[in-house]
């Protein structure tokens, strides 16, 4: 098959063709046919192929099988069905049980196209609606941005809200607060900072109580101490007050001879004086007393 | 020669002459059923739709326009007929008119005066140019069907397809033109008959 030239007037070269052009049109093309090659061998083939044509339709004409269908059609249109038709004439037409698919694909390709259009997208939007009802799904939108939840996990694990007694509050799933992974990944993530510091409390806490206990013993051994220094304290606050009185008398004899204090046989010795202070003893004194 | 034109016999079946209606359908029944068979391409597929075409008249025979044409009304039926059928046929996934060729290749009594070669020559050519329009796009030969069968002009084609009629003149040359090269196809002498 050859690659044919192309003119652009085939317009005017069908009219002129099938004779419906106007004489102006027709001088026109034929001016133009005169100069045009193209046109020329298409105008010729075109002949050709109507002749071919005709001689099909001519046979088709004359091979026409008889219908008759001037008795039958007024009564089918009438009735529906043939009266008293000749079988081969009005055959029935057998028309092929048609499937459920088959039937959609009819009503569709007879669709216009809009309305296929329309159709396919409502049924979109339904089947959408309907996925995200059975999911449960609701979306977030709020100063963190949009998130989007589904109770599908919800619904596989079981959640604290699911281990609440019976007879517990029930709120609507739609003013429960929805979280994303990464929310619960930040809040598992404080959780276990909190836990961490709470641990370094308890030790904390327990190195202070032992802390605690040592204050205690150690101020109850001051505390016995203390007692006990008391004791002592009383004891050298009474030697004090009897060495006092010594202290006098030793004194008014030291005023009466005070040339004598170590050979005087009756006088009390310095020395035996501090040793008895210092030991909380009475033994000078009743050593004296016994002389 | 028939003195009653269509419209007065149309008429007279709205007026409820019974007989009227089937003078229209013995006038009109092989143009029809060549017209649906030339866009159709099988006779079965022919007859049930000038069957229906003629039903359908029948039942619409009030809605028609006394200011119209009967040919021109029953070629609008004939083509809405054949429009639907060749949908419904696409849908159901039957074969393409060109490949059910071999089922309709002599069905139609050759001459009985034409020699045997003659008349061999003459089936293989028809044969080739129904071939050829039964491959034709169906919005082609529609219009090919209704002109040359028919010789509508390209204004009443317009009107019977509801087609502008620049669509009519450029799908008449690209009917005429694939319908060359298609012949050319089938069969190389074909070209230069």
């Amino acid at each position: 098959m050859t690659e044919r030239n192309k003119c652009e007037r085939a317009d005017e070269l069908v009219s002129y063709f099938y004779k419906e052009a106007t004489n102006d049109e027709r001088r026109n093309f034929e001016q133009h046919l005169s100069a045009c090659a193209v046109c020329r061998d298409e105008l010729a083939a075109f002949g050709e192929v109507r002749g071919a044509v005709r001689e099909w339709h001519a046979e088709i004409m004359q091979g026409a099988p008889a219908l008759a269908l001037d008795a039958v059609v007024p009564q089918f249109a009438r009735n529906g069905r043939p009266v008293n038709a000749p079988v081969a004439v009005v055959a029935p037409v057998v028309v092929p049980r048609r499937t459920a698919w088959s039937a959609l694909r009819e009503f569709f390709t007879l669709t216009p196209a809009w309305a296929r259009f329309g159709m396919v997208a409502a049924s979109l939007v339904v089947c959408a609606l309907a996925a995200l009802a059975v999911i449960n799904a609701q979306f977030r939108w709020d100063d963190k941005g949009i998130a989007f939840g589904t109770s599908v996990n919800k619904q596989a694990q079981p959640t604290p809200q699911s281990a609440t007694p019976q007879n517990a509050p029930q709120v609507a799933p739609l003013n429960q607060p929805q979280f994303t992974q990464a929310d619960i990944a930040k809040l598992t993530a404080e959780r276990d900072a909190e836990q961490r510091e709470l641990a370094a409390a308890r030790k904390q806490l327990d190195a202070a109580q032992q802390q605690v206990n040592v204050l205690n013993a150690s101020l109850a051994n001051s505390q016995t101490a203390y007692h006990q220094t008391l004791a002592t304290l009383r004891t050298t606050r009474a030697s004090l007050a009897n060495s006092s009185r010594r202290g006098n008398r030793f004194g008014s004899q030291l005023a009466r001879n005070p040339n004598n204090l170590e050979s005087d046989d009756e006088g009390l010795r310095l020395s035996d004086l501090l040793t008895e202070v210092s030991a909380g003893r009475e033994q000078p004194q009743t050593k004296r007393d016994e002389r | 020669m028939e003195t009653t034109s269509d419209e007065q016999i149309v008429e007279r079946a709205l007026a409820g002459d019974a007989d009227a209606f089937g003078e229209i359908v013995r006038r009109w029944e092989r143009r029809i059923f060549a017209l649906t068979y030339g866009i159709l391409g099988r006779e079965e597929d022919a007859r049930d739709a000038t069957q229906e075409t003629f039903i359908a008249a029948f039942r619409n025979l009030s809605g028609f326009r006394g200011d119209a044409k009967v040919s021109s009304w029953l070629h609008r039926i004939a083509v809405n007929q054949c429009i639907t059928r060749q949908r419904r046929a696409k849908v159901r996934g039957e074969t393409s008119l060109e490949g059910a060729a071999e089922d309709n290749g002599a069905q139609f009594a050759a001459p009985l005066h034409e020699s045997p070669a003659r008349i061999v020559e003459g089936c293989e050519r028809t044969e080739a140019v129904r071939r050829a329009v039964s491959a034709l796009p169906p919005e082609l030969r529609e219009v090919l069907v209704l002109k040359e069968f028919e010789e509508l002009t390209f204004q009443e084609i317009a009107d019977t397809l509801h087609v502008p009629l620049s669509t009519v003149k450029s799908r008449l040359y690209t009917a005429l033109k694939q319908l060359r090269l298609r012949l050319e196809k089938f069969s190389p002498e074909a070209a230069h008959v």
